[in-house]
Order: structure tokens, then C-alpha cells, then sequence
């Protein structure tokens, strides 16, 4: 059967109650470098605001050369400049980036965007597969293959949440600097696109139309001039989703769980608990889902949601969760995001 | 013979059992006598106005605001719930802080109405009045965006079948 766009929805299982630290801005990049080159004074991560705190980690030796530049170009863009970036690192002889990226899951960072340093094809494919496990970040990949997506990386072309970037040096990194730039814009207050006029990018002196061809069919971005200026486009994820569709569900499972969260410590404080049945999915609903929802409808990122109830079964029953489903029509694309997400009981107080 | 559009079926209502009327997802209950919750419109959906030659222009006001008005006995838990909730919105307001969320939510899964606002505000609360009986108190809250009609849903559900 011929693939339909409006038919390849991304299905995201979530489970509601208590698995997020604190609130998010569902904002913020994230590098990921080695130890070896960034050693970040022994800790797992560290987080920077300016360029004044990225010149300084580097002068103590904490900072690779890759990374100090990528954080500075990061830094110099056309506002909104970033309010923080993060940098984890990872031992390079026994991890790979995955690792520093389950590191940063575990300490409950806010980010929403993530890269490596690393153009090893193993190292890409980990990072990749981690956030496709994931489903909660999006994942940027660096390439030099003008032929398209290289046979090195063929094992991820399906990956939803990873987008490519095409660039003949390697050491810029567009993918992270457009990760940087656009997720300084709030999602709530911009229905931004994934693509980004760049400051500083060394020009492509490959891209042809014919490259271009074989890049775009690939769904991999590039830079190229924009007028006078150079501009990466067009952010479409390795199976062609606009990375802003990501960005939309991204927002709503955050939002999401933070109500949950509070609709849990609420019926906790009050010595109540929410039945497993209809009338606690219509509780579920009325807290958690169709206000998130709402608010996405105001910002018009989605232009419909479809709020559905799922038979509550043996496994809920067993789980002590309540299930909803979710369906969100995508603003622009008009192509839907379906979330499957469970409430769970709040444990003994 | 001819077919009727209001077919002669039995058709039911139940507030206590039908009805889920929720803030930040408690379900709320012991209402007034008759009342439990009645909303309004703050504005006309249209304003229209004559031009001098007669030509009449009408204007869609796009104002979606809504009115609930919440009515419970003063001997009901949730008159205390909801007044708990108003001091804190009330805290938040005076120290400048982020009004915290109040989600209201009202569904009839018999007759299918459905209201929803994820920013409710209080406008009005009740003073202690007493008398010799129990006496009611009122609640109106602002739901900025909950009458947009495609938030919105009006029942009847359960004449699905025959609409």
C-alpha cells in the first residue's frame, strides 16, 4: 500500500504521573562531547549562559576547541539568544554519546534539542537510537555524504526524531547550531519552523542541484545563501516530518506531565484518590489532557484535538492507571500526532 | 408517514451521576437547592448596526468569554475546596507570581455538553452569610476561551444515532 502522509502518525506512549522533575520551558540544546576534549572539571555536564562562562571553562582546559566554538557561534546568533546550554560529555574508549545522554535524562536536565560532536557513524546511530527510545527530544546528526544519507547510517533512516544536516565542515556543526538557535524561541509564544539563518557557516562548495536533490530526497538539510545571508533549511526529520511536528508533541507530553504531576500531588494532599473507571478518565481529562490541549489549540499549533477513552483493561486495572488517547492535528501539515497516555494512581501517601 | 425529527424515545438526564463538574481535577459536588452551575456569555456573538441608507453591517465580536457560575451549600466540602483555591489564586495575583492553573472541566456524558477552560479565573465569592436554614454560596469564575464553539460541544449524545 502507498505510504500516506496523513496516515504515518507518531504514536507516543506516555506515562503521566511523576517521572519529570519540575517544570519545563521546553526550550534548550544540548552537546555532547568526549572527555578527552572536554573534560568539563570531572562533572558529567555542565551548563552555560554566556559567552564570558564559555571562554572562561575553556581557558581552565575544561572545554575542547569544537566545543568552546560551537558555543560561542550558539551564543553570537540573531536573537533570542539562548538562555543556557548544556554540555555533557562521555568517555570516549568504553561510551558513546548515548550514555551522556541518559546521563542528562537521569538528572532531570531541561532540553529539548540534542547533538554531538562526534561524526562517527556508531556514535550518530547510538545518540539517535536514544532519543528514538526516547520520544521526548529531538536528535541532530551531521553528514558529508553528498550522495544522500550514507550507507554508514542506513540503520536509522526510519528514525522519526533525528534530523540530518549535510555540511563540508565537519568541525561547525549546522546541526547543533540549529538545534541552539531554534530552541531559544518558546514554543508556546512561536510556532517556529526548523530551519535557520546561521551565522558564521563556512559555505557548501558542493551543493549542486544535483546534490541537492539527492540531500533533500534523503530529507537532509544544508546550508546555502538566503538572500545575503545563509540559511539552513528545510528541518524535516530522516523520514520527512516537519521537526516542528516533534517540537508540537514534544510540548504537549511535557505539559502533560507536569499537569499530572500536579493533579497527583493535589489528590495526595487531600487524601483522595481517582477511580479507575470512566469518571476517572473524565477527571484525567478535564486536569490533564483538554487543558494542554487547549493551550496548544491557542497557540495554533494544532488546529484539532480529538480526546478519546480507551475500555480500561485488565493491565490498567492492574497498573492502577488510567488510560486516554490523544489526537492532535498538526497545524500547517494538517498530519496527526497520536499520544496513548496513561495516569498513573498516585502511590500511597 | 412522515418521519419526525424529535423521534418519541424515552430521553434521560442525571446531574449526580451523568455529570462530572471538575476544578483542577476534583470532582465537585454538593450543590445548591436547584442550581449547581449555569453559564453566560459575556458578550453577543454578533453586534449589528444600520447605515444611514439602510445598509445593515454585522460584526462577529470573536469574544469567547464565558461565565460559569458555581453554586454550592455552605455546608459542602467543595465550597472549601473551591474557596481554597481562590485564596490561592488570590496569593499568587498579590505577590506577582504566575496565577497557578486552574483547570475547569465540565462533561454530561448522558446529554454530551462539554466545557473546557485551562485558565479559569474567580471573579466573584461568597461572604458568610447565615440564616436560619443553610444557606447557598455562588462562585462565578471566568473561563476565558471556553465559548469558542469549536472548544465547545453541545449534547445531545444520546440521540447519537438519530442525528
Amino acid at each position: 500500500m502507498a505510504v500516506r502522509h496523513d496516515l504515518r502518525q507518531i504514536t507516543i506512549n506516555v506515562f503521566l504521573a511523576g517521572l519529570f522533575a519540575g517544570a519545563s520551558d521546553v526550550q534548550g540544546a544540548a552537546l555532547i562531547d568526549t572527555i578527552a576534549d572536554s573534560d568539563l572539571n570531572g562533572e558529567d555536564y555542565a551548563i552555560y549562559s554566556n559567552p564570558t562562562e564559555v571562554l572562561a571553562a575553556f581557558d581552565a582546559g575544561y572545554l575542547g576547541t569544537v566545543a568552546k566554538n560551537l558555543l560561542i557561534s550558539a551564543f553570537a546568533q540573531d536573537a533570542p539568544v539562548p538562555s543556557r546550554i548544556i554540555v555533557a560529555n562521555y568517555d570516549g574508549a568504553t561510551e558513546d554519546p548515548s550514555d551522556a545522554f541518559a546521563r542528562m535524562l537521569d538528572a532531570g536536565l531541561d532540553f529539548v534539542a540534542v547533538a554531538c560532536t562526534s561524526v562517527t557513524a556508531s556514535d550518530q546511530i547510538a545518540l539517535s537510537n536514544a532519543v528514538e527510545a526516547d520520544k521526548d527530544h529531538v536528535c541532530g546528526i551531521l553528514t558529508s555524504d553528498t550522495g544522500g544519507l550514507p550507507a554508514g547510517l542506513s540503520g536509522i533512516a526510519e528514525n522519526e526524531w533525528t534530523y540530518a544536516v549535510y555540511h563540508e565542515t565537519a568541525a561547525e556543526h549546522p546541526e547543533f547550531l540549529l538545534a541552539s538557535q531554534r530552541t531559544a524561541f518558546n514554543p508556546e509564544q512561536n510556532f517556529y519552523q526548523w530551519e535557520g539563518l546561521i551565522r558564521g557557516l563556512t559555505a557548501n562548495a558542493n551543493v549542486t542541484s544535483t546534490v541537492a536533490t539527492a540531500l533533500e530526497g534523503a530529507n537532509i538539510s544544508y546550508a546555502a545563501p538566503f538572500g545575503t545571508r545563509t540559511l539552513v533549511s528545510e528541518g524535516r526529520s530522516l523520514t520527512g516530518r516537519p521537526v516542528e511536528e516533534l517540537i508540537t508533541a514534544i510540548l504537549f507530553q511535557r505539559r502533560a506531565r507536569e499537569a499530572a504531576v500536579a493533579m497527583k500531588a493535589d489528590y495526595v494532599a487531600l487524601g483522595q484518590a481517582i477511580p479507575v473507571d470512566t469518571e476517572g478518565q473524565v477527571l484525567v481529562e478535564g486536569r490533564v489532557i483538554r487543558p494542554t490541549a487547549d493551550n496548544l489549540l491557542s497557540t495554533g499549533r494544532v488546529t484539532a484535538v480529538s480526546v478519546s477513552r480507551p475500555a480500561i483493561t485488565s493491565a490498567d486495572l492492574t497498573a492502577l492507571r488510567v488510560p486516554a488517547t490523544v489526537e492532535l492535528t498538526v497545524a500547517r501539515s494538517g498530519r496527526k500526532i497520536t499520544i496513548n497516555a496513561y495516569f498513573k494512581q498516585p502511590e500511597a501517601a | 408517514m412522515t418521519t419526525e425529527f424529535e423521534a418519541r424515545t424515552s430521553q434521560f438526564y442525571d446531574l449526580r451521576n451523568g455529570n462530572t463538574i471538575s476544578l483542577n481535577g476534583i470532582k465537585l459536588g454538593g450543590f445548591g437547592e436547584t442550581a449547581a452551575v449555569s453559564y453566560e456569555f459575556v458578550n453577543d456573538r454578533a453586534e449589528h448596526m444600520a447605515g444611514a441608507d439602510g445598509i445593515v453591517v454585522i460584526s462577529n465580536t470573536n469574544d469567547d468569554r464565558l461565565v460559569a457560575t458555581l453554586t454550592f451549600m455552605e455546608t459542602s466540602k467543595s465550597y472549601a475546596y473551591v474557596y481554597g483555591l481562590f485564596v490561592a489564586q488570590q496569593a499568587a495575583i498579590r505577590a506577582g507570581q504566575r496565577i497557578p492553573t486552574l483547570a475547569y472541566y465540565h462533561e454530561d456524558r448522558i446529554n454530551g455538553d462539554r466545557v473546557s477552560a485551562p485558565d479559569a479565573v474567580f471573579i466573584t465569592v461568597p461572604g458568610p452569610t447565615k440564616e436560619k436554614t443553610a444557606g447557598e454560596r455562588e462562585f462565578t469564575i471566568l473561563l476565558p476561551y471556553a465559548g469558542d464553539p469549536f472548544r465547545m460541544q453541545m449534547g445531545p449524545r444520546n440521540l447519537g444515532g438519530l442525528l
